[in-house]
């Protein structure tokens, strides 16, 4: 007789997390532009610098 | 509209609700400002989400061709005009108004060309590079408005076309072109051979004020003796009509600032069938799912009383356009004149077209 000891445990599915990932895909599928947006750790520099 | 609205829930959501509410530290909080936290916290979630996801996306598709243009115009940028030629004339107390046009739906919808061709609009008119042509054509031309612009920064080869027209050639030498370092050459011959006036600028987008971002080795290599400096850059937003915007009152010094045609959405009342000619919504979509109504949203736009839908593309360009518009200097005036669309907001003053010219003696 082969004696188990397993831990049992029931997996929750996070329905947010779904929700996010159904979100993401549809997002990713829906085109993307032709440029992007420009974020910096500076915020002074973010819309326009005369030199960089 | 009453200050008493009511919303009617069976007592079994107004619980989940109520618990919901204490989960998130709200208890003393009143409903209409937990609502209100609840309404910003899940489209910043989802805009957030749009702006990752593109960012990755954009990046994967276009990087290497910013850089092949980029070296394909290198020559063509030593010998032409930097944008800050624009510049030299204008200071923050003589810069005139200018008026972006887009290629939204309101632009057609209110007849917005045509009010304008036939106005005494003497400022500058900075035309996206979409619209230029129907713009042309519908008297909006450089003869009657002297100072005309028309801006690209889109990569792709088919931009061309845009430009690719006998109207265009009509008037092409009367015409200033605003073109990002990156753009097609195929887009550059074309307005070349149509005899315009190429004035050239940087799109930001991975500039970190290291040297080992190509924003800041494309500037290096875009010195010489006329441009010392290199070329001035801009923040695009993702798309040309911001874009023109940032042109309008970093190079420009426009005070005043008219945006037509840049709805960044769609009436409520246009049917997904005729969005989907705009922006192609994915085929196997559910339209009733909750993740659709998060990046398909229909908004309400309080200065214009209007309903507007929105696609992902135009939630990510709208978020960043609204959140720009108030962080541009405190001279700037920025007037929302597209009669509805999704731009609305702090610093925005929402007017009818129509209202302005007359207010303006234009």
């Amino acid at each position: 007789m082969i004696k188990g000891n397993f831990n049992i445990k029931k997996i929750e599915i996070d329905e947010k997390d779904n929700n996010q990932k159904e979100l993401e895909a549809l997002i990713a599928k829906a085109g993307a532009g032709s440029h992007m947006i420009f974020r910096s750790e500076d915020k002074d520099d973010e819309l326009f610098l005369d030199e960089l | 509209m009453t200050d008493k609205n009511q919303i009617n829930v069976n007592d079994k959501i107004f619980e989940k609700l109520t618990k919901l509410k204490n989960a998130m530290g709200s208890k003393d909080k009143d409903w209409n400002n937990w609502f209100d936290d609840l309404i910003t916290e899940i489209k910043d979630d989802t805009t957030s989400t749009i702006e990752l996801i593109f960012k990755k996306n954009v990046y994967e598709k276009f990087y290497d061709v910013w850089i092949q243009n980029f070296a394909s115009n290198l020559n063509n940028i030593w010998n032409d005009h930097s944008v800050r030629e624009l510049s030299l004339n204008n200071t923050t107390a003589n810069g005139m108004p200018s008026i972006v046009i887009g290629r939204g739906p309101s632009l057609f919808e209110k007849n917005h060309l045509k009010i304008l061709s036939e106005s005494r609009f003497d400022g500058n008119i900075i035309c996206t590079d979409g619209v230029l042509i129907k713009a042309l054509e519908s008297g909006v031309t450089p003869e009657k408005f002297k100072n005309f612009y028309v801006v690209t920064i889109d990569a792709q080869d088919h931009i061309k076309e845009f430009y690719n027209d006998d109207i265009v050639s009509r008037y092409g030498n009367k015409i200033n072109c605003i073109f990002s370092s990156t753009i097609s050459p195929e887009t550059y011959n074309v307005a070349k051979n149509n005899k315009m006036k190429i004035f050239w600028l940087h799109a930001l987008f991975d500039y970190n004020k290291t040297k080992t971002s190509f924003n800041y080795m494309a500037n290096i290599m875009t010195k010489t003796y006329n441009h010392e400096k290199g070329l001035p850059a801009i923040q695009t937003g993702g798309n040309v009509g911001t874009s023109s915007w940032m042109i309008a009152w970093s190079i420009l010094k426009s005070p005043t600032i008219v945006l037509l045609g840049i709805d960044h959405g769609y009436p409520d009342t246009m049917s997904w069938d005729e969005i989907d000619k705009y922006h192609k919504i994915p085929s196997d979509v559910d339209k009733t799912s909750k993740s659709f109504k998060n990046a398909y949203p229909t908004i309400y736009n309080p200065d214009f009383d209007c309903y507007c839908k929105q696609d992902p593309i135009f939630q990510y360009y709208s978020k960043a356009l609204i959140e720009f518009i108030p962080r541009a200097p405190s001279w700037v005036n920025t007037i929302n004149a597209t009669g509805g669309g999704s731009i609305f907001g702090p610093g925005i003053t929402c007017m009818n077209f129509k209202k302005y010219l007359e207010k303006n003696n234009f």
